[in-house]
């Protein structure tokens, strides 16, 4: 069993949900979204977040608007849409109950 | 001395090392190879290219002007190797079709066997540029060198 993909796996299972919840906060450009992510040691690479937020948007969970950049091209600014909200909040809700008991029953396996 | 290539990034001009087009162009032929699906492939990577484009024009700045290969080893290592980003998208979206992504690995290799041609039929400098569009994926533009 590869460690590094078992890993990987779990973690794809919830940067959905982080994407989403970071969006929450307002109108934000992907790298906002990678530095965010990478404070908080989830986000690895770049390459990773684009598949994502291109399926998030084609799902409607997601919208975007071009903005202008002095820095290069225009910059993609994504913001949730009404069906992305109402998606995080099944979803975090779903992590919190999935969090509780995945802690007690791991919990309960190490105090044994 | 080194020979520079003129490439189009996302809209955006740049003029790169050979070397370092080498390396990119292999890192996009790859990244091509993983994001199978047709839907979403296009989009993904313009989203990549113009991400690239803007990483190059903050590190070239305003004292030089040509890209080269740290550029191009560091934007990999910033976006990832194809192997890096597999863990995390292998899988597509619940109710879309599952293509054969987990069937084969694509493995960047680094600069490696793909020769450059230059197109001699379409040719406004010795056809290096419209060779560069045949072997390009990118909707590259050809400029004036």
């Amino acid at each position: 069993m590869d460690i590094e993909n078992s890993k990987a796996q779990m973690r794809k299972g919830v940067l959905e949900l982080c994407i989403l919840a970071i969006l929450s906060k307002g109108e934000k450009y992907p790298s906002d979204i990678i530095e965010v992510m990478k404070e908080a040691h989830l986000l690895i690479v770049e390459g990773t977040l684009y598949p994502l937020l291109t399926r998030l948007k084609n799902d409607g969970l997601l919208t975007y608007r071009w903005v202008e950049s002095t820095s290069g091209p225009p910059r993609k600014y994504f913001t949730l849409t009404d069906d992305g909200k109402k998606f995080l909040d099944e979803m975090s809700a779903a992590y919190r109950e999935l969090n509780v008991s995945v802690d007690k029953i791991l919990n309960a396996v190490t105090q044994s | 001395m080194k020979k520079t290539i003129n490439i189009n990034l996302a809209g955006q001009p740049f003029i790169i090392d050979e070397q370092a087009f080498d390396i990119l162009h292999h890192y996009f032929e790859a990244l091509k190879q993983k994001f199978t699906n047709e839907s979403e492939q296009k989009e993904i990577l313009s989203d990549i290219e113009a991400r690239v484009a803007e990483v190059f024009t903050q590190r070239i700045g305003k004292t030089r002007s040509v890209v080269n290969e740290e550029d191009v080893v560091y934007i990999i290592s910033l976006m990832g190797r194809p192997e890096d980003i597999a863990g995390e998208t292998e899988s597509p979206a619940a109710g879309q079709e599952t293509k054969s992504t987990t069937s084969f690995s694509t493995t960047y290799t680094g600069p490696a066997e793909k020769k450059f041609f230059r197109d001699p039929d379409n040719k406004k400098v010795g056809g290096v540029i419209s060779g560069l569009c045949h072997y390009f994926g990118w909707a590259t533009r050809p400029g004036y060198v």
